[in-house]
């Protein structure tokens, strides 16, 4: 946005018309002499020609233009960027995600479980307002993909970037919640989440997911538990990142219910059966009004004076003129 | 005191300006009797004479004026500018090869990283951001109060992340100067590593954005002014096409330069001291508020003076003089 610091001096702009018109369009204008063809005795003036005339007439507007340019430079045009500066520090959520193979079930529309997922936090993230997220997934091994940060560009094109599978076959609930806290433990909010989304048991990993929800609790970090997947048998099918080779089959298998209620009400959160890509969005959504805290900002305004580059072009435009008229028409007066 | 004293070359205009007017001057008088006839030559040439000389004086006011309003003269004013008290800190480490030579051993990288180390366990309490770079940047651990996500991070810095060919500081610092978050009024510093070696790109355009975006460049230099062989992957020293062995050495003018231009210091990685003077140069300028000369910029003078003559240049051609043209 452009604003000007002595709007005053657009007023000026008013003067402009009635010089073009002096200029070019009053009957009474000078620089024009009248004299008798008698003594002349030449032959007669041809009209100018086409590309003559098309020449003063973009010098004429070249010239009008430069004018309006530099009264609007008087007038201190200056750039104003307004960015919202936060007094208060959000909160750190950090999701925990499950990649092992079953989450290729196809039970979730369109494609499957771990798609649904992805694009629900895509969502979520979307939705934040200066609060740091971070990102750790986990299949049979868990591991940091983004550390808990503001810069939500990063944290989307990693999420985008995850693929099933890379961390083996294997559900390791425990060591996925270990590292989230981990990672979790510098951070200096007030308050700290951890949102898990999985549809497995606990099968892998070395630290069992109740003693990490206990570490959890004692931080102070409360832990969101999502089990996704319906029950019965489900199709599925996934490409395995290391061969590429496609693998299809039946699942049936169901997360521990019991195990994701634990979790969540030893560290104070809650936990949501997920059974539709519906429910899971509605899920992620209510955990996003739920997880909010007041925020305190300011609005930080920073000008920059843009005159220069305005006098610049408005001194090249009526150079442009001079040199049409005077340098190449040869323009006497 | 002249804000922007290399608009005043400008003024040369004034010379061929003055040429074409005097040019015009001649050869119009020439045609202004064969036209206006013999009879009324005396009283043609006044007019010709005064409206020329003073259209021609008004037009080269307007260019003084205006070039003088574009350079623009600073009243001096002084402000007082606060220091937020928080910053964010991004690495900014070079990862082309020539960073693997051991004249630093065991490498320039190796001492780098253990700097980077060494700087966040001076430097407390801040957020850290790490970039590599090579014929490009790209974050690898996005600014965070997470310190062991940026070790993660650090763990995995080796030529190999890339394959691209050449040295871009430039791409590298732009990178490194798209990691800032904002939304909080932080002090946003970038620590450059490199050698300076085999350069790429645009840097100084690099260097002028990242400037207007109010962000400080500290710099290492790591290598030796003498260098070291350049070696491949495989352990074979490279050689030109005139099979001379290319030697990778310590570029310091331009990383010296990269550290003027950006208000920020250089430090060789060499120099045992140069930790601690870094380390402590961040946290003094993070509990500073300093006095900053603005532009009190007094062009609207010039500039009303430049849009007067040339008003008084349209006005002396407009209205005929003594009922002649």
């Amino acid at each position: 946005m452009i604003t000007f610091t002595h709007p005053g001096f657009l007023l000026l702009l008013a003067v402009v018309p009635p010089l073009v018109y002096l200029r070019h369009f009053w009957p009474g204008r000078g620089g024009r002499l009248s004299f008798s063809f008698t003594i002349w005795q030449k032959e007669v003036f041809r009209p100018a020609i086409h590309f003559t005339r098309l020449l003063i007439a973009t010098g004429n507007i070249a010239f009008w233009t430069g004018i309006i340019l530099l009264i609007l430079a008087l007038a201190g045009p200056e750039l104003v960027k307004k960015e919202k500066i936060y007094l208060t520090r959000g909160i750190d959520i950090m999701f925990v995600l499950d990649e092992s193979p079953s989450m290729a079930a196809r039970d979730f529309a369109p494609a499957n479980r771990f798609e649904a997922a992805r694009s629900v936090i895509k969502d979520f993230v979307e939705a934040r307002d200066h609060d740091p997220v971070g990102l750790v997934s986990f299949g049979k091994d868990a591991v940091l993909r983004v550390p808990p940060t503001l810069d939500y560009s990063f944290f989307l094109r990693s999420l985008d970037s995850l693929k099933m599978m890379e961390l083996g076959n294997g559900t390791a609930i425990g060591m996925g919640i270990a590292v989230a806290v981990l990672h979790l433990v510098h951070s200096s909010a007030r308050e700290k989440v951890i949102i898990l989304l999985t549809d497995g048991e606990n099968n892998a990993g070395e630290i069992t997911p109740l003693t990490s929800a206990a570490i959890a609790a004692s931080l102070g970090i409360k832990i969101y538990t999502i089990g996704i997947g319906t029950s019965g048998d489900v199709p599925l099918e996934y490409t395995d990142p290391e061969s590429e080779r496609t693998f299809r089959g039946v699942y049936r298998g169901v997360y521990d219910k019991e195990l994701l209620s634990t979790i969540a009400l030893t560290t104070g959160g809650r936990f949501f059966p997920a059974t539709s890509p519906g429910v899971l969005k509605n899920i992620i959504s209510s955990i996003n009004s739920v997880e909010r805290i007041e925020k305190r900002s300011r609005i930080k305004i920073e000008t920059r004076p843009v005159h220069r580059e305005i006098i610049l072009l408005g001194f090249l435009l009526v150079m442009y003129n001079f040199i049409v008229r005077k340098g190449i028409l040869n323009e006497v007066v | 005191m002249i804000l922007h004293p290399a608009s005043l070359w400008l003024l040369t205009l004034l010379v061929p300006v003055m040429a074409v007017f005097l040019r015009n001057f001649r050869r119009g008088r020439y045609e202004l009797f064969k036209i206006g006839g013999e009879w009324r030559r005396h009283q043609l040439y006044d007019v010709y004479f005064v409206k020329g000389f003073f259209s021609s004086l008004v037009f080269m006011l307007f260019i003084f004026f205006t070039v003088l309003s574009l350079a623009g003269f600073s009243g001096g004013k002084k402000r007082i500018v606060e220091v937020p008290p928080k910053a964010d800190i991004v690495f900014a480490v070079d990862i082309s090869r020539s960073m693997l030579c051991d004249d630093l051993p065991p490498s320039r990288l190796s001492r780098s990283l253990e700097l980077v180390k060494g700087i966040i366990s001076r430097v407390h309490g801040e957020r850290y951001g790490l970039v590599v770079f090579k014929g490009r940047g790209a974050v690898i651990t996005p600014v965070t109060e997470d310190y062991d996500a940026l070790m993660l991070g650090l763990l995995s810095v080796s030529p190999s992340m890339f394959t691209s060919k050449g040295t871009n500081i430039g791409a590298g610092l732009l990178s490194a100067a798209s990691a800032f978050p904002g939304g909080e009024e932080r002090k946003r510093i970038i620590i450059l590593f490199s050698d300076g070696d085999n350069l790429s790109g645009d840097l100084e355009s690099a260097l002028k954005k990242i400037k207007n975006k109010g962000i400080d460049i500290m710099v290492f230099g790591a290598g030796t002014v003498e260098g070291r062989e350049l070696k491949t992957a495989s352990g074979t020293v490279v050689k030109d096409k005139d099979g001379n062995t290319v030697i990778a050495r310590l570029n310091r003018p331009v990383l010296k330069f990269i550290a003027s231009f950006s208000g920020g210091r250089y430090y060789d990685v060499e120099s045992p001291d140069s930790l601690n003077r870094a380390a402590d140069d961040i946290t003094s300028s993070l509990s500073s508020s300093k006095v900053e000369t603005v532009r009190g910029d007094s062009y609207t003078f010039y500039l009303v003076m430049a849009l007067l003559s040339i008003f008084i240049f349209l006005l002396i051609r407009i209205f005929p003089w003594k009922d002649v043209f």
